[in-house]
């Protein structure tokens, strides 16, 4: 299962102008793949495709529903097939088709004709002041809720990566190690809210000039939890994947390309945007967000303690 | 299910931990499930996450017992997992509960509008055609029995037509408003955070198909004496409320409710349905809808203040009211009177007022009941407008000491947050008044409504008792369908906590009727035994706290009354 972040990181290097689906040039390139159903919600259906358990998620059209985009989530143009599928059924992706096993008979998508999206690739994050930003973050409620929710969790990992930022030579890995395996799978949710940190702050690391050694490192440590099968739940997994080579969904990508002190209404609306991720999800990636921002400018990203919404 | 053993612990007590293969629920509701199984006396922790190695792990450095080592399948990270601790039969209970909430077939046994043993519709289109077919009391009683003949006007603008309530996460609640609308029926899209564009263009889509979309955010409606969403108990009468606010609304039926009358229909709007931009859409509609309903006598118009054309809209829409002698009371929270003079409207200084204003206006006024607990406040009060005359009875266990300067309001009613911060405009600028409404979007992504579990405010109460600078604290208990069945348990304990001499003044505002199955008598009677000043109306609240203010502070403005 860890190949995971391998089978991504090859996807990566061959997709060119546009993106259906970090899956589609696999299936483009003749290879026949096998998968199988394995969650339905009333707007996702997640499938784990080939031997690595790649997840794809599949949604209805997008003008119906404008939800944020990964590099392997597909809006599809009909969505009345959901109704009969089944957890298990099996699927196969072939040559740009998507075919899947339902009550009601064999049905086929044509993956190519899924609309284009191009995730933000190997783009760094803009220019902007790290504290108002941070600031931002920290006076959001659902940000103090995921706070509570981890605990001292977050904290131990912040410390550990500042840390590793100060000195590469006392390099502490077994440290390293032990903050993310206290993250990885811990919380609620289907993507559970230690998942959701680490993305953020994986992701915020990576755009924003964290030093490539212990980045490296922290990336590894991930991938190493992730040999364990019940670290984490297969969603988890799959993001997880996704930030170690580099990419989350629509929702992050829009935030960390927005500077929040020079388009601050952007700013807000991205935002916005995350938190309507998942019941917690959104919450729990700004928080890793903003451990991000305290770990690379701890003095400047001093948390204001503000409490009411309105005074006066 | 999978029950690994119980764990005897020295103090008596038990922890017990469950796995359920596959049963994945979001975050939301586990939680929701964890927080009923912890309001089963004698269980004093519940926790439901995936079964993970970390959660795993959590659990059993809390003491809890994860060796499942002995069952046939091992917990999976794709497993939810149960921790209990408390006492044997407490926890065998809540195992139960929670067995049931996870039971994909809960729902159905449990009976509902489709009956107790057909299969729940999954589908928009699936309850469409259930309630054509065999047609529920709720989604129809309005059209059976006010549509008086088949040729009346009524009939097209209104019922038959089922109303579908939509409650899903925003990304989604725009799609299944959509949908609903397309198949002709009324909604009320309950759920948040939609985008104001997709807002316009739903209610443009509802006006062309005929029907009302109620919200987005829209959680209060009455439809011929159907509740639903956050509504409390109140008699039929002859008043109506249309309003782009759900506490607001209710705040106005209970006092009409209190002051003798009742009410013929509630529509909510949505709170942005004033907005430029949205243009008073669904209010316009929804007045045309009153105009035409015979069980109708008056009626009150509930909002903040719009823009200047969007109330010109409104005025516009009420004119064949006002043309038949319909009362119509606005009660938008600090709206100019001079902008609607010659209008033929009434507007009203506070939401109870607007209430006092609407059933005073009515030819016949039924008074049939009236609470001894609030015979010192004077009805009149909210008839003239004039808070100045009202007495408030000063709880005797408030902190006469307390320094008053600071004034902490904790809401989960955002229009009664809002009337109240208005309603203190005109505190001395050395008072410093900080409301936070609890139910605003930024705090309830991710969580339920603090109406639902107002597990912040009591938080926010607890702070501010704790804190030095703080002279009165207020907060509001909303009762009615919907509403928490328990609102003040855990403000018992915080508030039971303080000794009196220590903490700040105390006041509440208890929004209910005797109707509602919180028990609103008993409700205020403990709160006032913990030494709270509690208040019939929001208005009232805040001319105690005003009074309270100003007793306290001494003022640096000239011509201020202390």
């Amino acid at each position: 299962m860890v190949s995971t972040v391998g089978v991504l990181a090859q996807c990566l290097q061959r997709i060119t102008a546009e993106s259906r689906g970090w899956l589609v040039p696999l299936a483009l390139g003749g290879n026949e793949v096998a998968a199988t159903v394995r969650l339905m919600t009333s707007s996702t259906v997640y499938l784990s495709v080939g031997p690595d358990d790649v997840v794809l998620s599949l949604h209805p059209p997008r003008q119906d529903l404008p939800i944020p985009r990964s590099p392997t989530s597909i809006h599809l143009g009909e969505w009345g097939f959901v109704s009969d599928l089944y957890a298990g059924a099996p699927a196969r992706l072939s040559h740009g088709d998507l075919s899947i096993s339902t009550r009601g008979g064999d049905i086929t998508c044509s993956l190519t004709e899924a609309p284009v999206w191009r995730p933000y690739r190997n783009q760094t994050g803009q220019e902007f002041e790290s504290a108002v930003v941070a600031n931002a973050l920290e006076e959001l409620a659902p940000i103090q809720e995921a706070r509570h929710r981890l605990g001292s969790r977050v904290d131990k990992l912040v410390c550990v990566l500042m840390d590793s930022r100060k000195s590469l030579v006392r390099s502490a890995t077994g440290e390293l190690q032990t903050a993310i395996d206290a993250l990885v799978g811990f919380g609620p949710g289907l993507t559970p809210s230690g998942d959701d940190v680490l993305v953020g702050c994986l992701l915020g690391l990576t755009r924003w000039g964290y030093p490539e050694a212990p980045l490296s490192a922290f990336r590894a440590a991930i991938v190493d939890r992730l040999r364990a099968d019940n670290a984490t739940t297969f969603v988890g997994r799959h993001v997880l994947a996704h930030a170690c080579v580099g990419v989350g969904h629509e929702a992050i990508e829009n935030l960390l390309q927005t500077p929040g002190d020079h388009d601050f209404v952007g700013f807000q609306s991205a935002i916005s945007q995350l938190l309507g991720v998942g019941a917690t999800s959104g919450a729990d990636t700004l928080l890793g967000l903003r451990a991000a921002l305290h770990v690379l400018d701890p003095d400047g990203a001093v948390p204001s303690r503000r409490n009411e919404k309105d005074s006066r | 299910m999978t029950d690994s053993a119980a764990t005897e612990r020295p103090i008596g007590l038990v922890t017990r931990s469950s796995v359920y293969a596959n049963r994945y629920r979001d975050s939301v509701a586990l939680m929701r499930i964890a927080a009923s199984a912890l309001k089963i006396e004698g269980v004093e922790r519940a926790a439901l996450v995936m079964a993970t190695e970390a959660n795993l792990a959590d659990a059993k450095a809390q003491g809890f017992p994860v060796d499942f080592t002995d069952l046939k399948k091992p917990p999976t990270a794709n497993d939810v997992f149960v921790a209990l601790s408390g006492s044997q039969l407490a926890c065998t209970n809540a195992l139960e509960l929670i067995q049931r909430e996870l039971e994909p077939t809960a729902r159905r046994e449990a009976g509902g509008p489709f009956g107790p043993t057909t299969e729940p519709p999954r589908s928009l289109v699936a309850a469409l055609r259930a309630v054509q077919t065999e047609p529920s009391p709720t989604a129809t009683s309005a059209a059976t029995e006010s549509t008086p003949t088949e040729s009346a006007p009524v009939a097209d603008e209104r019922m038959p037509k089922p109303i579908a309530i939509v409650s899903v996460p925003a990304a989604f609640a725009a799609s299944e408003a959509r949908k609903a609308i397309r198949l002709g029926m009324h909604v009320l899209l309950f759920s948040d955070n939609v985008s104001l564009p997709d807002e316009v263009e739903l209610k443009l889509l509802a006006r062309e198909r005929g029907v009302l979309l109620m919200g987005p955010d829209c959680g209060t409606a009455m439809f011929d004496g159907v509740p639903l969403g956050f509504v409390n108990a109140v008699r039929r009468g002859p008043v109506a409320v249309i309003g782009a606010s759900g506490t607001g609304m209710q705040e106005v039926m209970t006092e009409i409710h209190y002051l003798g009358s009742g009410v013929s229909q509630a529509i909510g709007c949505g709170g942005r349905d004033l907005h430029a931009n949205v243009g008073a859409s669904t209010m316009s509609q929804a007045i045309g809808m009153i105009n035409a309903d015979p069980s109708t006598e008056a009626l009150v118009l509930v909002s903040k203040p719009p823009d200047p054309l969007v109330l010109q809209r409104v005025i516009d829409a009420t004119r064949p009211l006002i043309a038949r002698g319909v009362p119509v009371v606005l009660a938008f929270t600090g709206l100019d009177p001079s902008v609607i003079a010659g209008t033929g409207l009434v507007v009203a200084s506070s939401l109870a007022d607007a209430a006092a204003r609407a059933v005073g206006a009515l030819k016949t006024t039924m008074r049939t009941y009236e609470p001894a607990s609030f015979a010192t406040e004077s009805v009149s009060v909210a008839l003239t407008g004039s808070m100045a005359s009202a007495e408030p009875h000063v709880s005797p266990s408030r902190g006469d000491s307390g320094n008053a300067e600071r004034i902490v309001g904790a809401f989960v009613g955002g229009t009664l947050c809002a009337e109240f911060r208005y309603l203190l405009r005109n505190l001395p600028s050395t008072s410093i008044v900080a409301c936070t409404d609890f139910g605003d979007d930024a705090y309830t992504r991710g969580r339920p409504h603090p109406m639902i579990d107002p597990e912040l405010r009591d938080k926010a109460v607890a702070r501010a008792l704790a804190d030095p600078d703080v002279g009165i604290v207020h907060f509001d208990v909303v009762l009615g369908f919907g509403a928490s069945p328990e609102p003040i348990s855990q403000l018992r304990v915080i508030l039971a906590s303080r000794p009196d001499a220590t903490r700040p003044i105390l006041s509440a505002h208890v929004l209910g009727t005797e109707l509602d199955e919180q028990g609103y008598a008993e409700i205020v009677r403990n709160l006032e035994e913990l030494g709270v000043h509690v208040s019939r109306t929001n208005a009232n609240a805040a001319a105690f706290v005003e009074k309270m203010a100003r007793q306290s502070v001494p003022s640096a403005e000239p011509g201020v009354q202390r």
